[in-house]
């Protein structure tokens, strides 16, 4: 380790008060929708493109009366749940298998290193022919693109137990079965995190996108819908909410892997 | 360390969860019957004007006389039917002759069961239109070489119609070029210029033409008077499950575009109550005909010319056979 | 099993497996759809064969060509504003603070949710594909760039400062050699994003390309071409990561040559 990389960063705190800090980004936001609200009223951003912001706000409220709204995020959360589900669980699965059996990981590898940069957008039109145009489809697009994405993580992560861990498990004469539950699998916890976090934005991408362009009920098939129908601020409504959405979901799993990784005594990593 | 065995539990639930999600969204191709002892069958189309007599049909309980309880599905496209009627999402589908074509002769497990809509020999009367503004210096249809012409799906009927049209009439159609843009969007992209002219159909012609833009022609008028330009079909596998329901169907189907033939106000009416199109529009849009026409003549050809135009690749053989009864 | 377990430590051992695996699922696919009469998955040689005859025809070059030539455009926009933006919101602790709950808001929009807004803007064509890889793929470069440029060794700030190099030359000399291995991994990030998006883009908003290829053969049933275009976009997408490791491992020795391979 040369001396460049082993002084830890210094954060310079500022001694200002938290109230400054807070402000800050409330003054920007606020800053920022005055800004829009200004140029689209005044048509330097064409109003038919871009409607003032205060019209999707309330655009947005008629939508959660309105019958849409809750049926549309439903049908998305209710998919995204499902595939984080199955390809976490199938991810893990057949990660721990492969990274317990080193043979035949490397036999497979050549295969997941080609399937895996494969856009699962490029079979939506496959899907649509086999499976049809249900949520099926969607969820099959979905956990195609997220397997890869916790298998390599999980491979890596039972691979990943330490040297000493090892050595201690061989020098009580621990059974290989005893090994693995109690040493590799836990070793894997923190890599599964990271890769279910990874998986949950992948699921929550592919399902969006499946709906916009296989026609499916949901947040994405709102937009592409308001935007046919020439409501742009009803589409912006939508837009907002499904980066609403991602934020709420991606605090959930951090939730989730948060405590995970309490369980383990292993606070604070990643 | 309950943790791990949790997680695996879990993990095993989801997949048997997940497989059996997939499993059942596989459709199988039983019918189901109802409380009343009616078949149970949902119809896949596209929301235009010629799917207007199915919703006739269901009011007038036409189909309810045939042992049928028929849903509507709107999909976007022909395109998106096909594949919901062969994966049997739905049991009968209505997709353009020129949709089925290419399915049939991909080898597509797919039978035709009967026609739904033809153009008029008037081009005034027909439902469909070329629009253009009337500021384009566009004045007849020669005019249109060499133009960029928007349809709502690319190789497929739109162009059949205007590539013989313009054959018919001595006007060069090699130099076109086509867009594909939904229906909604097309007048749009007209005012825009994105696009020179564009092939649109009811219920969409009548707000374009109320918006001023010219008629120019009407291709399928020209080029197909009154041949069957769509049909409603059914997999090969639920036809030879189910022989008694598509021949129900079918005979249903016959009584159906018979009336809407002789109640266009009620088609009209229908058209405004159950497809959401303005009152106004309905009023003043043109129908198609809807005939009850099983001859193979008209599909041939549509084959001949969409083989000629490199719009399909291969023709089907057999054109007798791909019909699902044979009455 | 000893032999195998022993062969696999070694990495010429693995290479070897590895290739035994890659061809034996090769022989599988194509011993497996050969007779295939099933219409959905056609035989492997055929597709092989229509891939080699479509995608070398004119038509078949114009459409790949049309592919690559926006995603090029939008990773290379993407990236440059990227790392633009990121130098900014990495140093500057006031803007970062400022603009960082916008800028979580923004990045939680799945990219693929502005397709609508992008053709609404651009129409049909090229600029809604360059639009949408540009946008996607500047979030994962930004992100990493700030964090890097927050975590510049303070030995290097106070040497610069203490050299009293400022301005252009201290960010092009110093801060961007520094951030450079995060900006390479949000990189290597944005390149999957970035063909997700340009086949999506394709595949709604364009006329060109290989989303539009796939498609349309799966809209006239042409399965044979929409298989062809599904392995090409499969060897792309492999290829394109693959020499974008390799470019990522000779940039990385180069930037700091007593690294050692992360």
């Amino acid at each position: 380790m040369t001396a460049v990389q082993s002084l830890p960063v210094a954060r310079r705190r500022t001694s200002r008060p938290r109230v400054a800090r807070v402000a800050r980004p409330v003054v920007a936001v606020a800053v920022l929708i005055g800004a829009q609200e200004a140029l689209t009223r005044t048509d330097v951003l064409p109003a038919g493109y871009f409607p003032p912001a205060s019209e999707i706000v309330r655009t947005f409220v008629g939508e959660l009366g309105d019958d849409s709204l809750g049926p549309a995020l439903m049908s998305t959360v209710r998919t995204w749940l499902l595939a984080l589900l199955v390809s976490v669980g199938l991810g893990t699965a057949v990660g721990v298998l492969l990274g317990l059996v080193r043979p035949l990981e490397a036999f497979l590898r050549p295969v997941i290193e080609f399937m895996r940069p494969v856009p699962s957008v490029a079979l939506i039109p496959l899907v649509v022919l086999t499976i049809g145009t249900g949520s099926g489809a969607a969820l099959f697009l979905a956990c195609f693109a997220a397997f890869w994405q916790v298998l390599v993580p999980v491979i890596t992560g039972v691979r990943s137990a330490p040297a000493i861990a090892l050595d201690t498990a061989r020098s009580y004469s621990l059974s290989t079965w005893q090994r693995i539950r109690w040493i590799q699998l836990p070793s894997m916890l923190p890599h599964l995190a990271t890769a279910t976090r990874l998986a949950a934005s992948t699921t929550l991408i592919l399902i969006v996108t499946a709906e916009i362009i296989i026609q499916m009920p949901g947040i994405g098939h709102e937009i592409t819908m308001s935007r046919s129908a020439g409501d742009p601020a009803r589409m912006y409504a939508y837009i907002a909410l499904s980066g609403a959405a991602g934020i709420v979901l991606n605090v959930l799993v951090r939730r989730i892997e948060k405590r995970l990784n309490a369980s383990h005594g292993l606070e604070g990593s990643r | 360390m309950t943790t791990t065995r949790t997680r695996r539990t879990t993990g095993l639930g989801a997949l048997l969860l997940g497989a059996t999600t997939l499993l059942t969204a596989c459709g199988g191709a039983a019918s189901q019957e109802n409380a009343e002892g009616l078949t149970e069958v949902s119809v896949g189309t596209i929301p235009a004007v010629l799917s207007a007599p199915l919703f006739l049909g269901i009011e007038e309980g036409i189909f309810e006389e045939h042992g049928l309880d028929l849903e509507v599905n709107f999909a976007d496209g022909g395109a998106a039917v096909i594949p919901s009627v062969l994966s049997g999402e739905n049991q009968f589908g209505y997709s353009n002759t020129v949709s089925q074509l290419a399915a049939l002769g991909e080898g597509l497990p797919l039978e035709i069961v009967h026609s739904s809509w033809a153009p008029h020999a008037e081009f005034e009367d027909d439902d469909h239109g070329i629009l253009v503004r009337p500021d384009s210096g566009i004045d007849e249809p020669s005019g249109l070489a060499g133009k960029n012409i928007a349809v709502n799906t690319l190789q497929n009927i739109g162009e059949v119609h205007i590539r013989k049209a313009f054959e018919d009439l001595g006007i060069d159609h090699e130099g076109l070029q086509w867009t594909q843009l939904p229906f909604p969007d097309m007048a749009e992209a007209l005012e825009r210029g994105d696009v020179d002219a564009i092939w649109v159909s009811e219920p969409f012609r009548t707000p374009a033409m109320n918006q001023g833009y010219e008629l120019l022609m009407s291709a399928g008028a020209q080029a197909f008077p009154e041949q069957v330009g769509g049909y409603y079909s059914t997999s090969e596998q639920y036809a030879a499950q189910n022989p008694d329901v598509v021949k129900a169907f079918k005979e249903a189907m016959v009584e159906v575009n018979d009336f809407a033939e002789h109640n266009p106000d009620l088609v009209r009416q229908v058209a405004v109550e159950e497809m959401g199109i303005d009152e106004d529009v309905a009023e003043r849009m043109t129908l198609p005909l809807f005939p009850n026409d099983d001859d193979v003549e008209a599909l041939q050809s549509y084959a001949e010319y969409a083989v000629r135009f490199g719009i399909l690749s291969k023709a089907p053989e057999d054109f007798e056979a791909l019909f699902a009864t044979q009455d | 099993m000893t032999t195998l377990t022993t062969s696999v430590s070694t990495a010429r051992g693995r290479a070897v497996i590895g290739a035994a695996g890659a061809l034996t699922a090769l022989g599988a696919w194509f011993m497996l759809s050969r007779g295939s009469e099933n219409v959905y998955f056609p035989a492997l040689p055929a597709i092989l064969d229509e891939t080699w005859e479509y995608w070398r025809t004119a038509e078949g070059l114009r459409n790949l060509g049309a592919s690559l030539t926006t995603l090029s455009l939008g990773l290379c926009l993407g990236i440059v504003f990227g790392v633009a933006i990121g130098l900014v919101i990495g140093q500057l602790t006031f803007v970062e603070q400022a603009i960082s709950p916008a800028l979580e808001f923004a990045r939680a929009i799945p990219a693929t949710a502005l397709i609508p807004f992008a053709m609404m803007l651009f129409g049909v064509g090229d600029n809604t594909k360059i639009f949408l890889i540009a946008l996607g793929s500047l979030w994962p470069v930004l992100l990493n760039t700030a964090d890097g440029a927050r975590r510049i060794d303070p030995t290097l700030r106070d040497s610069a400062r203490a050299f009293r190099i400022a301005g252009f030359q201290r960010q092009a000399f110093i801060v961007v050699p520094a951030v450079l291995p995060r900006i390479l991994v949000g990189i290597r990030i944005a390149i999957p994003l970035g063909l997700i998006l340009m086949v999506t883009s394709e595949m709604v908003g364009a006329q060109e390309g290989l989303g539009f290829v796939i498609t349309q053969a799966q809209a006239t049933f042409q399965l044979v071409t929409m298989w062809s275009g599904i392995v090409v976009l499969g060897v792309l997408g492999f290829s394109i990561t693959f020499a974008y490791s390799l470019l990522e491992r000779v940039l990385l020795r180069w930037s700091d040559p007593r690294r050692e391979d992360a």
